[in-house]
């Protein structure tokens, strides 16, 4: 697979563009941004984007998941120099952006209260991304709602929409911004840290809750060619793989990631010696860096892995689509941070992911995602001399 | 127009719904004022106690046409290799208010972790692949009265692509008395609501088995026409037998695929959004073979 990346465009607490974001990443500073933007929230801090990514108001997460989306596809479609869309994929994932999260609305009705308006319900029905993002195009119009690997299953789903030969390019990408209720099920179900998280640190005490938004256009490598447009790098593989053991956990021995891996490096055609970095899930929970690390040295022994929640937070549906941008962005650069956070191995792991600012030199990377429901995915990318 | 030309073949089909299974929706009787929930005790003899404890109705619902489906194909002893792609409007909404319950009811500090794990909205698919032991690739697809369409039109690029040679693809929403005073819109002021799931094992285009396609327009070719719910002229509308539900579009393609008719003819059924007004078609093309009587 040779899928051309011709746009791409993010925004996160690390930064407000790729290169800044991941340059963001590699300066040690204050990593949480901002207050909880609302009183009822548990006292767990998130990774928070500016009022200013929302047109200089929050209103709520749907609206907000959307006007983050809108933000990152024009800044991508711009890049790409693509103007009319015709028959391309509009694939995007999100989590808050697709969930029945309207709490005010719905505790005023329990309550008997007059329910207000505009309200977070009435927001919901107008903002699945697929469906109203403000561009016209006759093409599939997907909004994945995969969890956490809601972000990477979208590019993915856009590469195999132009595979088969569905449109000659594609708008894809991730969008979540944080909302009560998601907040509030995190913090009960134990896996959030009230610090700032750790990624495969031996101390790690959970994940960090993020905003984030990113958008790539994804074209046919000859397509892209022939308008000569720049290559920013390619997407060369993506596996996907199901647990099918545990709604909340991972595999134990990583059954679905070792698949989703495997398949993605079958469809670039490479080996893990052709690989110079993983991007990896590393949320900081005791469970998913556990079974991740162990998976990766067993599959990608050498490999260097970096993971850049630390100073993202965890973007959960936009992740995987933030993931890749950053992964691509640190190949075109030659450059792969540190990993935020960590500081000593896990014994149970053993693993010990980037320490220090690093050179790279190797033209592939991966990145991977794990989520709830027990989906896995994989994606490869691919630096070109195009940039 | 977008026509992604790219078939897949259906052999196998499996429904649970308000109206009941796929004998149930060829005889096309209107649906009573307030009809009961879909049978899922089924189940029972299927799966055990144990494992059916934590399980939603969402997913019972899921999980049962799933493994009809599975057992008309003949997958039930490989499902290792196969992809499970499902599409959702709402996902599953009990559970999603039974987790907004608990904080109205106790506090943020207090609310439920077990409603939460079980309100994502790709919870469906989660417990289906992990009841039927499904690892192939798992994908849910969320965008209102569209969310089959999308499902299969992934289905189609997949299997086009090579990628896999399997596909479970279906459709499930539920009723929640407590989402349906809340957004009214939701419902239909002349037929009533329904819930369930339909799903359809597909694999790659073939000459002697039924083919889906989808597009995402209105532009129909073919002599007959299914757009339940839509009050469109010229179509068939089966709402009085299916009822008002998100997975309509589902229905009218299994029902497409089930019905009497001359081989080789087509049916176009018509989706419809009504928050963002985008259409999405489903065509069913018949080959020589007919799922009627299997049904």
């Amino acid at each position: 697979m040779n899928i051309a990346v011709t746009g791409m465009s993010c925004l996160c607490a690390a930064g407000s563009s790729p290169s800044s974001a991941l340059y963001g990443l590699a300066s040690v500073r204050n990593r949480f941004h901002g207050t909880l933007p609302d009183a009822r929230m548990l006292p767990y801090p998130f990774f928070m984007l500016p009022d200013s990514c929302f047109g200089g108001r929050r209103q709520d997460s749907a609206l907000d998941t959307m006007a983050l989306a809108s933000s990152v596809a024009k800044e991508a479609l711009k890049q790409a120099g693509m103007g009319k869309m015709g028959d391309a994929a509009v694939v995007f994932g999100t989590t808050a952006g697709s969930a029945l999260h309207f709490f005010t609305t719905y505790a005023a009705h329990k309550k008997g209260e007059s329910i207000p308006s505009p309200n977070d319900r009435d927001a919901y029905f107008v903002s699945n991304i697929a469906l109203n993002l403000d561009v016209e195009t006759s093409g599939p119009r997907l909004t994945v709602t995969d969890a956490c690997t809601s972000g990477a299953d979208a590019l993915g789903i856009a590469c195999d929409f132009l595979c088969s030969g569905q449109g000659e390019w594609a708008l894809c990408g991730g969008a979540d911004a944080i909302g009560f209720v998601p907040h509030t099920g995190f913090a009960r179900l134990g896996i959030v840290s009230k610090e700032a998280c750790k990624p495969f640190d031996r101390n790690r005490l959970g994940l960090n809750l993020g905003e984030g938004a990113a958008a790539l256009v994804l074209e046919r490598f000859e397509h892209a060619k022939k308008r000569h447009a720049p290559i920013l790098g390619l997407i060369t593989g993506f596996g996907q793989a199901s647990d099918a053991y545990h709604i909340t956990a991972p595999h134990p021995d990583g059954r679905g990631l070792r698949k989703a891996v495997s398949m993605a490096l079958s469809q670039s055609g490479i080996s893990a010696k052709d690989v110079a970095f993983v991007n990896a899930h590393g949320t900081a929970t005791r469970e998913n860096d556990r079974v991740e690390g162990r998976t990766l040295l067993a599959l990608l022994p050498g490999v260097p892995v970096w993971a850049s929640k630390g100073g993202t937070g965890h973007t959960l549906g936009a992740a995987g689509a933030l993931e890749a941008v950053l992964t691509l962005t640190a190949l075109q650069h030659g450059f792969l941070p540190k990993t935020l956070g960590f500081s000593e191995v896990d014994p149970e792991i053993g693993l010990e992911p980037t320490t220090r600012d690093t050179v790279i030199t190797k033209e592939y990377a991966i990145s991977t995602s794990l989520g709830f429901g027990g989906g896995n995915a994989a994606l490869v990318f691919k630096r070109t001399p195009y940039v | 127009m977008c026509d992604t030309r790219v078939q897949a073949s259906v052999v196998g089909l499996g429904l649970v719904h308000t109206l009941g299974g796929c004998r149930q929706l060829l005889t096309r009787n209107p649906l009573p004022k307030s009809p009961p929930p879909p049978d899922c005790s089924r189940l029972t003899s299927l799966l055990s106690a144990k494992t059916l404890r934590r399980i939603p109705r969402y997913a019972r619902m899921a999980t049962l046409a799933a493994m009809d489906a599975i057992t008309q194909a003949g997958w039930q002893d490989d499902l290792a290799n196969t992809a499970l792609f499902l599409g959702t409007a709402y996902g599953s909404v009990a559970m999603n208010l039974d987790f907004m319950d608990s904080i109205v009811d106790n506090g943020a500090r207090l609310a439920s972790p077990t409603a939460f794990s079980h309100a994502v909205t790709n919870i469906g698919a989660g417990l289906v692949s992990m009841l039927l032991g499904i690892q192939g690739s798992l994908i849910t697809i969320s965008q209102f009265s569209l969310s089959f369409a999308g499902a299969l039109s992934y289905a189609c690029s997949y299997l086009g692509t090579g990628r896999g040679e399997r596909v479970l693809v279906g459709a499930v929403d539920e009723i929640d008395p407590r989402f349906t005073a809340l957004c009214p819109n939701i419902q239909s002021p002349s037929y009533p609501q329904s819930e369930g799931a339909a799903f359809f094992c597909l694999v790659p285009a073939r000459a002697d088995a039924p083919r889906l396609s989808v597009r995402f327009d209105k532009t129909c070719s073919a002599p007959l026409l299914f757009a339940t719910g839509l009050g469109m002229e010229g179509a068939v509308d089966n709402a009085a037998s299916f009822g008002h539900s998100p997975v309509n579009q589902a229905l009218d393609t299994m029902l497409a695929l089930l019905q009497e008719q001359t081989a080789g003819n087509a049916i176009d059924c018509i989706g419809w959004d009504a928050n963002s007004g985008r259409y999405a078609v489903v065509s069913v093309e018949r080959g020589c073979r007919s799922f009627s009587s299997m049904a």
